[in-house]
């Protein structure tokens, strides 16, 4: 090749100069690390199409908060890749009343987290919880909240960080949240003006814990001052990533092989406030509109719907939508 | 390139696969029986390579043997046959995976129709089906089973699908796969319906 002289105000090598010395290895290389990339080994079955482990057999997942509910829908495809192999719902766990686990991701793993959970849920909450299966002695109300849940979750999916199980977990729930309330009556607001002052012991003050040995004496104290203990139940919602990244919300949360939809379609249509029936109609809504788009989920979907109450009560809801 | 496929009727399952013994471009064997029986009323119909194959069956089948000799002869549901196999398949995937795909056919009494079908793959994910294929078949003859199964078929009803899904094999796939061994497996145990070369011949 014909040798360039640098031009003698440039102190760089010219940039033609380099291009020529490096143009005939360009070729070489390109094809090298093109034969590198596509050399990589895989785990070759045959016929089976290599994907993202997480939406190879399809599926999706989405939960929406309300007024003291929560609706999670789950989808029923089950594939490999393309093909659609079986319609059945998606396992959920339902360890109490009031806390729904979903899984979405890959089958063989979705199915594996499930079963340590639980096994772990039922070595922690013993046989009240009915060995996280349901059922059990729920009189007893040792029952795991979806806060607790959701960190058991992180914890055994970050556990295995190194050889991640492919599993995107939601965990929809009615959080239960100790509240002191005043009880309504007339009188109170009179007491109350005077009573948050330090030293008067007819009253309890404010965010003032209710020690056992206190409280008898100040109840022999009190007259008409009513102040209760109550357990409210707060939508919880919570999804995390394959190594147990929490991901919390107060409207809706999704996963799976159309989350990216599910999150429009959801935005879309949430609003605040939703009570249980509207709540399943806004969010199987929702959901089937993102899933008809979806090849790889949809065939159906089931709708649970967690309502409170003095025992909670899911709701289950079966909806149709195209089969393809 | 190992064709398996399963059909559950009322009272069994019937399962069949292909014969060929083969690795890259070299047949070995063509009257290879690829369904191993479980238990006395089961049965497990594997595609993938033969090591893989006879490892896994071999170490599933005596596994549910040795549980039936230390618990006085309890024999296993096929339900609980299916999770054990899964959960072995799931245990060995992050280790050394098993490559196969598998469909486990299996008569209980106490089950609604008698016969149910597992379909399980290589990665250990678990999926109770009425029918269903294993391999390059699926393209084919997912569809006939889509169409001609329905609920209470009877055993000739079922086997007659599974030959018509044997034929459209030999009328369109490339592979050439002659010999099919097609079993069923029902309340008298697991039998040989139809075999396209003899295993025993070797």
């Amino acid at each position: 090749s014909r040798i360039k002289r640098p031009h003698p105000t440039t102190h760089n090598q010219s940039p033609t100069t380099r291009e020529r010395t490096m143009r005939p290895l360009l070729i070489p290389i390109i094809t090298f690390t093109l034969f590198l990339l596509t050399s990589i080994p895989f785990i070759k079955v045959c016929a089976q199409q290599q994907q993202d482990p997480t939406t190879m057999n399809g599926g999706s997942v989405m939960a929406m908060s309300g007024q003291n509910c929560v609706a999670i829908a789950v989808d029923k495809r089950f594939g490999s890749g393309p093909q659609m192999v079986n319609v059945s719902p998606r396992h959920v766990l339902i360890p109490n009343s009031r806390l729904v686990v979903a899984f979405t991701g890959l089958g063989g793993d979705c199915q594996s987290l499930a079963e340590e959970l639980s096994i772990f849920i039922s070595s922690k909450m013993g046989r009240a919880s009915g060995f996280g299966f349901g059922g059990g002695d729920r009189s007893r109300e040792k029952s795991i909240s979806p806060r607790a849940m959701a960190a058991l979750t992180s914890h055994v999916l970050y556990g295995r960080r190194r050889a991640p199980y492919y599993v995107e977990p939601i965990i929809a729930g009615l959080e239960p949240v100790v509240v002191e309330e005043d009880a309504e009556d007339e009188d109170d607001n009179k007491i109350q003006e005077g009573g948050n002052e330090i030293g008067d012991e007819g009253s309890i003050k404010a965010g003032e814990e209710l020690d056992n040995s206190l409280v008898d004496a100040k109840i022999s104290k009190l007259s008409t001052k009513k102040r209760k203990k109550r357990t409210k139940y707060q939508p919880y919602l919570c999804t995390q990533d394959v190594i147990g990244a929490k991901s919390r919300s107060d409207s809706f949360v999704c996963a799976g092989a159309a989350s990216k939809s599910l999150y429009g379609t959801a935005e879309a249509m949430w609003r605040p406030g939703l009570k249980p029936d509207e709540l399943a109609r806004v969010c199987g809504r929702a959901f089937l509109s993102a899933l008809e788009r979806d090849c790889l989920s949809g065939y159906g979907a089931i709708v649970y719907v967690i309502i409170g109450g003095k025992s909670g009560e899911i709701i289950e809801y079966n909806l149709a939508c195209r089969s393809d | 390139m190992d064709t398996v496929f399963g059909v559950a009727y009322e009272g069994g399952v019937v399962l069949a696969t292909d014969q060929t013994n083969a690795r890259s471009i070299l047949m070995y064997q063509k009257n290879l029986d690829k369904i191993t029986q479980l238990s006395s009323h089961s049965a497990m119909g594997v595609s993938g390579p033969n090591s893989d194959l006879v490892n896994f069956t071999e170490y599933i089948s005596k596994n549910l043997a040795l549980y039936e000799l230390s618990n006085d002869g309890l024999k296993l549901s096929t339900h609980a046959q299916a999770n054990f196999a899964r959960g072995e398949l799931a245990r060995a995937l992050r280790k050394g995976p098993y490559q196969v795909n598998i469909l486990l056919g299996g008569y209980d009494e106490s089950t609604k129709t008698g016969g149910s079908l597992y379909f399980l793959d290589y990665l250990a994910s678990l999926q109770k089906v009425n029918y269903g294929c294993q391999g390059y078949a699926s393209n084919f003859c997912l569809s006939i089973m889509d169409r001609e199964w329905r609920e209470g078929m009877t055993e000739e009803e079922a086997v007659s699908t599974v030959e018509n899904c044997i034929n459209e094999l030999h009328e369109r796939f490339l592979i050439s796969q002659n010999n099919f061994i097609i079993k069923v497996v029902d309340k008298d145990g697991v039998k040989v319906v139809k075999y396209g070369a003899d295993p025993a011949d070797n």
